[in-house]
């Protein structure tokens, strides 16, 4: 049976075999197979699918991983436990699509790993992805967690790497745990628009104020 | 984490022993040639200035050969003053472009592009005038005179655009569309940026980010390369297309961060 055969609406002939959509997963060989093939298992809408996406974010094929976090961040909050519980401790690359898909899907039960990570990992894009999630990962948590995030995004502001600091912003911007961002926020945004070394990073912040025109 | 300076374990595997200014001219000056060869990089990372001028006699130095007859130290100090940055190396380096080691040719015209001194055009442009010679550092030479603005050269580097190394076509497109604004140039480009080699796609990002070209930047997010190898090709897309507005916090560049950030903010 061909994929294409798979991928055809089944007019109520039941759901799409889930082995054999992991089976074309596995059987591919070229970059076009792999991406359909994490296509069609995302939208099986399978709980089971998960586990097969998130290994692909470790194929080295970045073409591959952008679709499969794609499909991974479309399962919302189910797809919180098994990211969790399968963060790739070796290859970095992989590490960093599975932390991209907690920051987007912003549930609170990633708190602890983003912080953890933010402190600990030694890989920038890991870092990055992680902060870029914390405010909205935050907003959804309780005060102690809010107060933490607010800690680690603003010292992030000072950290020597420009994609960190961008990242922060990015965090910032997203942190409104009462549906508004807290006092102070705005200021602190200000002045990272005036004096950060790093152009992108200032007009960055800019836009964060004016939010009207970006 | 690195162990601190007072850990009783150090791993030199991996930390190379740091060497005073005067011990690594010393080397650099000595007989050894790996030691001169090591100095002559060691140099490079210091950015010291004071290492100029030692450095510019081992751009002369024939002692290191290979059996190919290139010049291994020549290449080291030319990448060294490249990073130290000083404009005192400029002339020195306009004479080494004079040289048949093509490898040393590229480190030299890198090292220019760095310095960013239109004076070497000229003598970078010369070596463009013929491109049927084979095994010139074409890449090196088409980026550089298009790093320092060479829109002289515009009609030497068009050929190019037909040679048969796809990233020298590539080197060429970038330039010319920066001196000319000819969106057909993009073409070469996008094309590469879908390549079945990932050192193509690779090499494809980095000169479309060059280009500054504003309708590359979806090609950018997109690419089938290393997300953090897209943020930095998209930063730099930004920086070349800024380098064109005037003034920081005018309108259009208010306009170029509008049309970028909503990217970077997806890449991260």
């Amino acid at each position: 049976m061909s994929l294409s055969t798979v991928l055809q609406p089944d007019g109520g002939a039941g759901s799409p075999d889930l082995a054999l959509l992991v089976q074309h997963l596995e059987q591919a060989t070229d970059p076009g197979q792999m991406e359909r093939a994490v296509d069609a298992l995302g939208s099986c809408g399978q709980v089971g699918a998960l586990p097969h996406l998130i290994k692909a974010f470790g194929f080295n094929r970045p073409g591959v991983a952008d679709r499969a976090l794609l499909a991974v961040v479309a399962f919302g909050e189910q797809a919180v436990e098994p990211l969790l519980s399968t963060i790739d401790g070796y290859d970095y690359g992989a590490r960093a699509y599975s932390v991209r898909a907690l920051a987007r899907i912003g549930d609170p039960r990633a708190f602890d790993f983003l912080v953890e990570a933010i402190q600990t990992d030694f890989a920038p894009s890991v870092k990055r992805a992680a902060v870029r999630g914390l405010g909205r990962v935050a907003s959804a948590g309780d005060a102690h967690q809010q107060a933490r995030a607010l800690e680690v995004l603003t010292h992030s502001l000072q950290d020597p790497d420009w994609g960190l600091r961008y990242a922060a912003l990015c965090g910032l911007a997203e942190f409104q745990p009462q549906g508004s961002p807290p006092d102070g926020i705005r200021e602190i945004v200000a002045r990272v628009g005036e004096e950060d070394p790093d152009s992108l990073v200032r007009v960055k912040a800019l836009g964060i104020l004016q939010p009207e025109v970006s | 984490m690195t162990s601190g300076p007072t850990s009783p374990v150090s791993n030199l595997a991996v930390e190379p022993v740091p060497l005073s200014l005067e011990v690594a001219v010393e080397q650099l000056r000595g007989e050894d040639l790996s030691q001169r060869y090591y100095a002559a990089w060691y140099l490079g990372t210091t950015a010291d200035p004071r290492a100029v001028d030692p450095l510019l006699v081992a751009l002369e130095d024939d002692a290191d050969r290979t059996v190919l007859g290139g010049y291994p130290l020549r290449r080291n100090a030319a990448k060294a003053l490249g990073l130290i940055g000083d404009q005192r190396a400029v002339p020195g380096l306009i004479q080494a472009l004079d040289c048949s080691d093509d490898h040393l040719v590229e480190e030299v015209a890198y090292a220019l592009a760095h310095l960013g001194d239109p004076v070497a055009l000229p003598a970078l442009i010369d070596l463009l005038r013929d491109p049927a010679a084979p095994h010139r550092p074409w890449e090196a030479l088409i980026e550089t005179v298009g790093q320092l603005g060479g829109r002289q050269a515009e009609a030497l580097i068009r050929p190019f655009l037909g040679h048969g190394s796809e990233r020298v076509q590539s080197a060429a497109a970038w330039v010319l569309y920066r001196f000319t604004g000819d969106e057909s140039l993009t073409e070469v480009l996008l094309r590469l940026l879908k390549s079945a080699n990932p050192i193509l796609r690779q090499a494809a990002l980095f000169d479309l980010a060059e280009s500054g070209w504003l309708g590359g930047i979806e090609a950018v997010v997109t690419a089938d390369v290393a997300v953090n190898l897209r943020v930095i090709a998209l930063k730099r897309l930004y920086m070349v297309a800024v380098s064109d507005c005037s003034q920081e916090k005018s309108a259009q560049i208010q306009d170029l961060a509008q049309r970028v950030i909503p990217w970077m903010d997806q890449l991260f």
